[in-house]
């Protein structure tokens, strides 16, 4: 179970129930978080299948984020996608660059959102 | 001091340096040249005193030479013929009748080989009783002619016997001599004594002056004991005639192998030899070929009397030097040594004249080229001057007066820091005097001076430090007019770099809002796109659910709605084009600005930082390379100025406005407090304010403000009064977007 179970931080309250919700409806068991730190907390415990985190988050950065979850050895080798509104070529090579395995500009397309995140997680 | 507050013209300097020149053979300069002079004219005479002695010395020593060497050839001949005299005489001691053959044997030789000798007779003594015995006797000897030629009326008679050569005395055979005075005085003295005499000088014959030479003849075999036994036993004499001319001729003379002509053995002498007649006075018997000389009023160098013994008669010879003696050269030595030693004491004098007169030369130079300095340093535009190393002016020319507005006999005495425009300048000057060198350097600085006439003077000055002399000599050169146009310049450079940075604030304000706005709608249509297409593709399972749906499009749309409402509101950092959201401990930032802000700073700066633990951890966000560099500047700005600071940090989040407030309180800062109102009164325009800037603490003010307003930030300023400090506040907005 613990295979499908993907970590959503997000701090805009509609898309993280957009995000959650089309995981969900998808199969897949979705945990989200508001902000990094008390996502980072839950993964020191918990392993989950994926990370799905916005950069810009109110307290730390995706970027600090998935830094911290990379220190715990339970979840040090977990997918991560950045989702940003930023969409500019060096900005996707540099959270490429920084671990993540994918990353996804918004607005999504909800049609394809599920199919790309499984496609990623999956690979 | 009041000469050289003259003002004198350079045409004066010249005149007087002239006729300073006109000194330079005064006496009184040149006296040890003359003095000298004297002295030296005063050793000539000694030198020709001196070189007349020795010449004297060596003139009276050839002389004596040459009078020698006539009265030794003088006492030769006569040796000579007293030999021949006594060689006669010792023939009647060995035999008992000397007969005419044996006397014309032995007398012969000599009279033919001295032609002094006129003749060498045998002279007999005959009593007037015994005269025809003694012509008889004369007769059976050969002599058949012989007759008695006397009209001696006395009883004795001196009768010529034998003489030799006969040829030139045969006329003399017979002749008395006892009527000749000399010849009879001669006679008996030699009878008398037993010892051979001569007669003086006088006419043996007619016109031929000579003397004789005799020799007592005793009777052979009698006693001579006694004067008695000499009168009874006397014979005669034998008598050698000598003709004095031929005499001192063959003794003073050269005889040339051919003919009979003489020459004299020496020129540099003159001599004439006399006799004394029966009254004691004298009369000449031989002169030298030069003697004319000597009864002349010729002065000779040199003249002496010699006596001399022609058998036992003393005769007189006068020598006097002719005009040769010695040379030319020698007579005119000490004259010659007089001339060479006064041209030398000239010579001399010369060099030493010009020795001392070029001293005196080389001093006047030196005395115009001092002038000409002074000229210089009198009308010199640049200060020249010097003060001691408590700062105070001992030394200063007219300049003074352009560049500080006051004479420089006021400023002689006071300290240079009265001239110092104001603390930052004086400090610059202090550097200078704090350099500790053991020998001489030079410090070239730009400071603010005080004017009386004008607000300030820009003065280049030139320090030479001098520990020996313990003394700065100081060149200042005014460079107001340099200096404010390189300020303007400066200044132009700078209001143009704040143009430009608010330029590209502008600019980069306006790409930061687009690129939020972007984010900002791409965030919200997100949410509204995702849920509508939920929606529009039924992927609901309840009404509920699809209302929900689009309860939350609708709640995203409300959010562009209040985004566009507020679209001003910029959030989050953009450096240069490129995004760098950060997050970072104030620690850390605090860090890397005080590291930096350490190695650079002046040396003489002691900076004190103060920062508490809660602030070190407060966490900011945004540009971390700008928010280090506006604390950097901080510090920078802070402790312009002051060698001493305390700057104190504090943060804390507010979480109402939601931003980081970070304070930096610097010490009380009189120039920083000035240029921080100057900030804010010129807030509107900032560039046209970088005018009054002091060392660049607008610009920097107003840098860190662009490059906070780029990336959203706020910067305050503020001072809390001259001797409270100054505050700089930056206030970093949270990371919410």
């Amino acid at each position: 179970m613990s295979k499908s179970k993907i970590c959503v931080i997000e701090d805009n309250n509609p898309i993280r129930m957009l995000f959650s919700t089309l995981l969900r409806k998808a199969g897949y068991e979705v945990v989200d978080f508001p902000n990094g730190q008390t996502a980072v907390e839950w993964l020191k415990t918990n392993k989950c299948f994926g990370i799905i985190t916005d950069i810009l988050l109110p307290d730390i950065s995706g970027n600090e984020v998935l830094n911290l979850v990379r220190q715990s050895p339970l979840n040090k080798d977990v997918p991560a996608i950045a989702v940003t509104g930023y969409s500019d070529y060096d900005d996707k090579e540099k959270f490429l660059n920084f671990g993540f395995k994918h990353y996804m500009t918004k607005p999504v397309d909800v049609n394809t959102f599920v199919t790309e995140i499984g496609r990623v997680f999956n690979s | 001091m009041s000469d050289e507050k003259q003002t004198v013209s350079y045409d004066k300097i010249l005149r007087d340096a002239a006729h300073k020149g006109a000194g330079i053979h005064s006496i009184k300069k040149t006296y040890p040249a003359y003095l000298i002079l004297i002295i030296l004219l005063v050793l000539s005479f000694f030198v020709r005193d001196i070189v007349s002695n020795q010449i004297e010395g060596e003139l009276q020593s050839e002389f004596n030479k040459s009078t020698t060497n006539v009265i030794s050839r003088i006492e030769t001949v006569n040796l000579r013929n007293l030999e021949v005299l006594f060689s006669m005489s010792g023939l009647y001691d060995l035999i008992i009748d000397v007969v005419r053959d044996y006397f014309e044997l032995y007398a012969t030789i000599p009279t033919r080989t001295y032609t002094s000798i006129s003749g060498i007779s045998y002279i007999a003594q005959v009593p007037k009783r015994s005269l025809s015995e003694f012509v008889f006797y004369v007769r059976s000897q050969g002599y058949y002619d012989f007759e008695v030629q006397s009209n001696n009326e006395s009883d004795l008679y001196y009768l010529i016997n034998h003489s030799i050569p006969y040829s030139r005395n045969i006329h003399r055979i017979g002749f008395d001599l006892a009527p000749e005075k000399q010849m009879f005085n001669a006679i008996e003295y030699a009878r008398d004594n037993n010892k051979a005499t001569s007669t003086g000088f006088y006419n043996t014959r007619p016109d031929t002056l000579g003397i004789y030479l005799i020799t007592p003849i005793y009777k052979y075999g009698t006693e001579r004991e006694d004067l008695n036994d000499r009168r009874n036993n006397f014979a005669g004499v034998v008598a050698v005639e000598l003709n004095a001319q031929k005499f001192f001729e063959t003794a003073l003379l050269n005889e040339f192998l051919v003919g009979t002509t003489y020459t004299p053995i020496d020129t540099t002498i003159a001599y004439k030899i006399y006799d004394k007649d029966e009254n004691g006075e004298l009369f000449t018997i031989y002169s030298s070929t030069n003697a004319d000389l000597i009864d002349s009023d010729y002065k000779p160098m040199i003249k002496k009397d010699e006596t001399i013994l022609i058998g036992d008669r003393e005769i007189t010879i006068r020598f006097y030097t002719t005009p040769t003696f010695g040379g030319q050269l020698t007579a005119n030595m000490p004259l010659a040594s007089l001339i060479i030693s006064i041209l030398i004491s000239f010579a001399f004098f010369g060099f030493v004249y010009a020795v001392v007169t070029s001293r005196s030369r080389a001093l006047e130079l030196a005395d115009r080229m001092t002038r000409s300095q002074r000229r210089i340093v009198e009308t010199s535009k640049d200060i020249i001057a010097v003060m001691k190393f408590d700062r105070n002016w001992i030394s200063m020319n007219p300049a003074a007066k352009d560049i500080f507005g006051v004479d420089e006999i006021e400023v002689i005495g006071t300290s240079f820091d009265d001239y110092v425009y104001d603390d930052e300048n004086l400090r610059e000057f202090n550097k200078i005097l704090n350099i500790k060198a053991d020998h001489e350097v030079t410090e070239r600085t730009y400071l603010k001076m005080k004017s009386q006439t004008e607000k300030f003077r820009w003065v280049n000055w030139s320090f030479t430090i001098s520990p020996k002399d313990n003394l700065i000599y100081c060149i200042g050169r005014d460079v107001t007019i340099e200096k404010l146009a390189e300020e303007q310049t400066m200044l132009q450079q700078k209001q143009l770099k704040l143009a430009e940075l608010f330029a590209r604030e502008a600019i980069e304000s306006k790409n930061f809002f687009m690129r939020k706005m972007s984010f900002q709608l791409r965030n919200s249509l997100t949410g509204i796109l995702g849920f509508l297409q939920m929606v529009t593709g039924k992927i609901y399972e309840t009404e509920e659910e699809r209302d929900s749906y689009v309860k939350l499009a609708e709640e995203s749309s409300e959010e562009i709605f209040t985004f566009v409402s507020d679209m001003i509101e910029a959030t989050v950092i953009q450096d240069k084009g490129t995004v760098s959201f950060e997050s970072s401990k104030l620690a850390d930032i605090y860090n890397a600005a005080q590291s930096h802000y350490t190695m650079d700073k002046d040396v003489n700066h002691n900076v004190k930082f103060i920062i508490d633990d809660d602030t070190k951890k407060v966490k900011v966000f945004g540009n971390i390379e700008t928010i280090t560099i506006a604390m950097y500047s901080a510090f920078d700005i802070l402790s312009t100025g002051i060698e001493k600071t305390e700057i104190i940090i504090q943060a804390q989040e507010n979480n109402y406005e939601r931003i980081v407030e970070v304070q930096i309180l610097g010490s009380a800062n009189k120039l920083v407090s000035e240029m921080i109102g100057m900030y804010k009164l010129n807030s509107e325009n900032t560039i046209e304010a970088l005018k009054y800037d002091k060392d660049d603490i607008l610009l920097k003010i107003s840098k860190i403000n662009a490059y906070f307003n780029i990336m959203g930030a706020k910067l305050t300023v503020d001072s809390l009064g001259v001797e409270d400090g100054n505050l700089i506040t930056f206030r970093i907005p949270f990371n919410k977007v």
